[in-house]
């Protein structure tokens, strides 16, 4: 299991894992078409984003039958916010990328990770199982994220930041 | 209107009626939000 | 007691027992229960539909019920405000503050505001103050309980109650059977015909609207003005307007209404919920307190106001229809009593316990915590209810007052004021939990005309506005707090279908590389 406690600001940047980017460079024009149609790419910029990836294992009994679940959790390092994720994959680093310097320490973050995870479950089970949560691994990993500018023929330059992982996008 | 003084008409009228034209206008200024299926489009 | 009405009655339980097992078997219990925090998409029909069964409670049938019966249309005017109670939360608890939350990482209500207003006093006052008042709310289903099972199987009150708390805390307690969404489905439509069938049977006995109004006119023609039984609020804006305002924005007090809106994770769903929701409630809010007054005409010596709907249903439907139509009440009371105890213990557990008295605590602890709450809380609400329920109504009536009159000014200055402060939202809270509270305790609304309600909200709101003005320089509100409700704030006039689609999920990072940016 990767280090948990200690702090990774050693740790040489291309040594951490990267989440798989689901929409890779050659995607990204068609998907900025597909925002909007008007919307033109004039330059983009690889960032990998830091995160704190912890899987959590638990056991759930239900009528006799023992079963175990898992569930991981993205901790933002920067500003601290959790969300919980499938089906998380890995893949290469985005060539040339932004790295942001992550700037809480990862103990709280962990821990916010597991009331996340816990919330989750209750909301979702509505009861409460019957055993605890098992961290199994907690990794840094970077997210990778496009940073688009790009012009609109009616409304000027634009920044996007689309997220390499469902293509979502912001405007910044 | 169905035996009712004026000022319970009023009130079993107008406030829903109140409430229906807020409901539109919710829906008017929200305009530019799309339905759902182009929005799971989107992503 | 009639047996084909007990006999549908078990009939329908073991029916839904057997819905809830099966569909628990196909794990299917957490598609809807995960939706909101899981970001996993659910249609705005089913959304809306549930969330409005989950207010189709002890209130609605008992307490609105009595309204109707005591007040006769004095009544509508709270039923006016709940019509839009719905959308009025779902367009107020707008984009910007789901956007503020989701900045800053909060991912219940009260933990939202311990971190828009920093101070562990935020969160210990919201947290004591919440789980005060949903167990207040807890007692008013536990006497609606009590008092449902009393009118159905003919056992006096106390021995009703004590069945009706006991199988309330063992459901809750063993984790309830699941309230899988498809029963919580299904129940609503049972409600709904339920309660169509009664109001036809009602008005078909009654001989229409008109008729009845004119009848009740002859009893007694205040009945039919919109000031009361005897006139008692004439002229009395003060009152009625925060009778208005209860059900319309008191909604947004309650810890686990905001907590849902937060959560969710796509905010367009809001516009369609917020329809379905007007138009349902158009339909079914009104429909107890009407029932309430017709049941005047019908049911002229009721003992106790507050079974006016179930003795309705009991004189006027078939016996099997009323077995399945009360069970169906009865589920209803008992899953908003299990649900409510569950959020209270979570709070108790979650925003008490982890938070002030250990940070390190470990699931099963939490657990424990949790029930050992409701049990806690259950015999509480139990012994109360037992030796001196109060009217449901004003329980209802009371927990929303002042969970609206804390809570309404810290939540609408969060994302909208910036100099809105921690001091401001501590004061806000405590003179608006103070002032509804002693209100209504010493019935000042007798001597000022004005209702708790709209006393407790101005007063609050006041509290804001003049605590975080006078502590600007002491209190200033943190720079990061600042840039995240800039982030929340639409600066530039951009496409609205643009803006709309964006990722909500996406504002923290954004708000990092902006950030960055500004210091390199």
């Amino acid at each position: 299991m990767e280090a948990s406690g200690s702090p990774v600001l050693d740790a040489a940047d291309d040594e951490e894992a990267w989440l798989k980017a689901r929409l890779p460079l050659d995607g990204l024009e068609r998907r900025v078409a597909g925002i909007d149609a008007e919307l033109a790419i004039d330059a983009v910029e690889p960032i990998g984003f830091p995160y704190l990836l912890c899987l959590y294992r638990w056991n759930t009994r239900r009528w006799g039958m023992s079963r175990q679940e898992l569930m991981s959790c993205l901790v933002d390092r920067c500003q601290g916010v959790s969300t919980t994720v499938e089906g998380v994959e890995f893949g290469t680093p985005l060539g040339a990328a932004t790295l942001p310097a992550p700037e809480l320490e990862t103990p709280p973050l962990e821990r916010k990770a597991r009331q996340h995870v816990m919330q989750v479950r209750r909301h979702r089970l509505k009861r409460r199982s019957a055993s605890g949560l098992e961290l199994m691994r907690c990794q840094t990993v970077r997210k990778p994220l496009w940073r688009v500018t790009a012009h609109h023929e009616r409304h000027g330059e634009l920044d996007l930041l689309i997220d390499a992982l469902n293509g979502g996008y912001y405007l910044l | 209107m169905f035996g009712l003084p004026v000022s319970t008409t009023w009130l079993v009228i107008g406030v829903p009626v109140f409430w229906v034209l807020y409901t539109l206008g919710f829906l008017w200024v929200t305009r530019g939000w799309p339905g759902i299926k182009r929005s799971e489009s989107g992503r | 007691m009639n047996s084909t009405v007990l006999l549908f009655l078990a009939l329908y339980f073991i029916g839904m027992l057997a819905v809830g097992v099966i569909s628990m078997r196909r794990g299917g219990s957490s598609s809807m229960e995960g939706y909101y925090l899981s970001g996993r998409n659910v249609g705005p029909l089913v959304t809306a539909m549930t969330m409005q069964s989950t207010s189709m409670s002890g209130y609605m049938f008992l307490g609105a019920g009595s309204l109707g019966y005591t007040q006769g249309y004095y009544g509508f005017w709270y039923a006016a405000g709940d019509i839009g109670g719905g959308v009025v939360n779902l367009s107020v608890l707008g984009r910007r503050m789901r956007k503020l939350s989701q900045i800053m990482g909060a991912l219940t209500s009260i933990e939202y505001l311990e971190k828009r207003y920093p101070s562990k006093w935020v969160r210990l006052i919201a947290a004591v103050l919440s789980v005060s008042l949903l167990g207040a709310y807890v007692l008013a289903q536990f006497i609606a309980g009590g008092k449902g099972l009393e009118l159905v199987t003919g056992l006096p009150y106390e021995v009703a109650l004590a069945i009706a708390v006991s199988v309330i805390l063992a459901y809750t307690l063993m984790g309830g059977y699941g309230a899988v969404a498809y029963t919580d489905l299904l129940q609503s439509f049972v409600m709904i015909i339920g309660i169509v069938w009664i109001l036809v049977a009602t008005l078909q006995e009654v001989g229409g609207l008109t008729a009845a109004n004119h009848a009740i006119a002859s009893i007694d023609p205040t009945l039919l003005s919109i000031w009361g039984k005897d006139l008692v609020h004439e002229g009395q804006w003060g009152i009625v307007l925060g009778a208005l305002l209860i059900f319309s924005i008191g909604y947004m007090g309650w810890p686990h209404v905001v907590t849902r809106h937060m959560a969710m994770r796509n905010p367009f769903h809001a516009r369609r919920a917020g329809v379905y929701s007007t138009l349902w409630n158009l339909v079914f809010v009104s429909a107890p307190y009407i029932l309430g007054t017709l049941a005047i005409l019908v049911l002229p010596d009721l003992d106790d106001p507050e079974q006016a709907i179930f003795a309705l249903a009991q004189n006027l439907l078939p016996a099997a229809v009323v077995g399945i139509v009360m069970a169906a009440i009865m589920a209803a009371i008992m899953s908003t009593a299990d649900s409510i105890l569950l959020q209270t213990g979570s709070i108790a557990a979650r925003d008490l316990y982890e938070r002030f008295v250990n940070p390190d605590m470990e699931e099963k602890q939490m657990v424990r915590v949790s029930q050992l709450i409701v049990l806690l809380l259950g015999i509480a609400c139990g012994i109360v209810a037992a030796f001196e329920p109060p009217a449901i109504f004003s329980i209802v009536v009371f927990t929303t007052s002042v969970l609206g009159s804390a809570f309404l000014p810290a939540y609408v200055a969060a994302v909208w004021w910036r100099k809105a402060n921690t001091p401001g939202a501590l004061a806000s809270m405590i003179v608006g939990s103070l002032v509804a509270f002693f209100w209504q305790y010493l019935a000042l609304d007798g001597v000022t005309g004005l209702h708790p309600m709209l006393a407790g909200v101005v007063l609050s709101s006041l509290a804001m506005v003049v605590a975080s003005l006078l502590t600007q320089a002491s209190h200033p509100v943190s720079e990061h707090i600042l840039k995240a409700m800039e982030e929340t704030a639409e600066l530039r006039p951009l496409p609205r279908p643009l803006k709309a689609q964006q990722s909500f999920e996406m504002a923290h990072e954004a708000l990092t590389l902006k950030l960055s940016e500004r210091t390199a």
